[in-house]
């Protein structure tokens, strides 16, 4: 079939995310089928279908998600309830949305490089922490099944 | 106006210490926060943080029992029940937020419980929780729930705080974020705003003004 010109394609508009925690790495798929699930779980088969989403960009970090124009804001609503993608827990927040990719690239500051701190004792429970921003400091303890984390601040480790 | 999440749960309770939960939430637009089952009440990194007593009582009675025992708390928040409860809670005037109130019985709130909770000063809670963490049934009968108190509220002006009931930073909410979801069951950008500000209403509730001398 013959592409339709520009003037006749529908308007589309480009919402930037950012993912929570900070060391997720998901790909595109595994977050296109979280959001697609979250929006068809709030809003219907025929909702979802109206927003018709695709995510177009993701990193470790970030995620551009595209949608139709006056969709925006049904969109975001669907993106707020996601909390799983896979198997981890995690979260996207909707960050800004514009006309362009390149607009939305260009809101995504640098990353700060995760640093591995040592071991921390909590609980007679031995954690390995990573720093993930001049505060902020994870925990993580690898388990059977599962690993789990806790989210602490530098502080906190100079407390215990 | 001071945007307040009305209710987290921090480190034992969850995974995220205090003062991390505090550090996500001045990122995210959030002025003041409401720890439950924490004692400590004070500052981090600009965003206060108040201490929260939550009960679960399943009668009057043992309200009594619980709030006897429970430590001192800026904020003193309650679990929802029957009509009842919800009604003896409220004209008590001992909580400040009634909260669970998705998850309550049909009718547990009615014009008497709207009435009661702005002579007393009381909120209702709006937990995010139930629209991002539930599907399917119980997420439409928060979503229902939800638009009812928003009826009663628009009625008779009493108090609705929003809280994320977060137990992870994960959990929280930016306050565009807030907007997004309570756009869900009809409520407006400034009636968001005003319900954010809410916990500032019951820590300074209005009075008419007196003649000193």
């Amino acid at each position: 079939m013959k592409a339709l010109p520009p003037t006749l394609r529908p308007d589309k508009r480009y919402v930037l995310g950012r993912i929570v925690p900070h060391n997720s790495s998901f790909d595109g798929k595994e977050l296109y089928y979280a959001i697609y699930d979250a929006a068809v779980s709030l809003f219907g088969d025929s909702g979802a279908y109206e927003l018709s989403m695709s995510v177009v960009f993701s990193n470790p970090e970030w995620v551009i998600i595209r949608c139709s124009r006056k969709s925006e804001l049904k969109l975001r609503a669907a993106v707020a309830t996601v909390n799983r993608v896979g198997k981890k827990d995690c979260a996207i927040r909707c960050v800004a949305t514009s006309g362009t990719i390149a607009a939305l690239k260009r809101k995504i500051p640098p990353s700060f490089p995760a640093k591995i701190i040592g071991d921390v004792e909590i609980e007679s429970t031995l954690y390995s922490s990573v720093s993930v921003s001049q505060e902020k400091v994870d925990l993580y303890k690898e388990g059977i099944k599962h690993q789990d984390i806790l989210y602490f601040t530098r502080e906190d480790l100079e407390e215990l | 106006m001071v945007f307040s999440d009305a209710c987290i749960f921090a480190y034992p309770q969850g995974n995220t210490s205090l003062r991390r939960m505090a550090l996500e939430a001045k990122y995210l637009g959030i002025e003041r926060i409401v720890c439950a089952g924490s004692d400590y009440s004070g500052d981090y990194y600009g965003v206060s943080v108040l201490s929260g007593a939550l009960l679960r009582p399943s009668d009057f009675r043992d309200f009594g029992k619980l709030l006897k025992k429970s430590k001192k708390s800026d904020i003193i928040m309650s679990y929802a029940g029957d009509a009842g409860l919800n009604r003896s809670l409220i004209s008590s005037g001992k909580i400040d937020i009634l909260r669970g109130i998705e998850s309550a019985p049909k009718k547990a709130f009615d014009d008497v419980c709207a009435i009661n909770a702005l002579e007393k000063n009381v909120a209702i809670d709006i937990c995010l929780s139930a629209i991002t963490y539930q599907r399917g049934i119980l997420r439409q009968k928060a979503l229902i729930s939800y638009a009812e108190i928003l009826k009663f509220h628009r009625k008779f002006g009493f108090n609705i705080t929003i809280s994320s009931g977060a137990d992870s930073y994960i959990g929280l909410r930016p306050v565009r974020e807030i907007e997004d979801l309570c756009s869900l069951f009809g409520m407006k950008s400034e009636e968001v705003k005003f319900a954010l500000n809410a916990v500032d209403n019951l820590l300074n509730p209005y009075s008419p003004a007196e003649v000193i001398g």
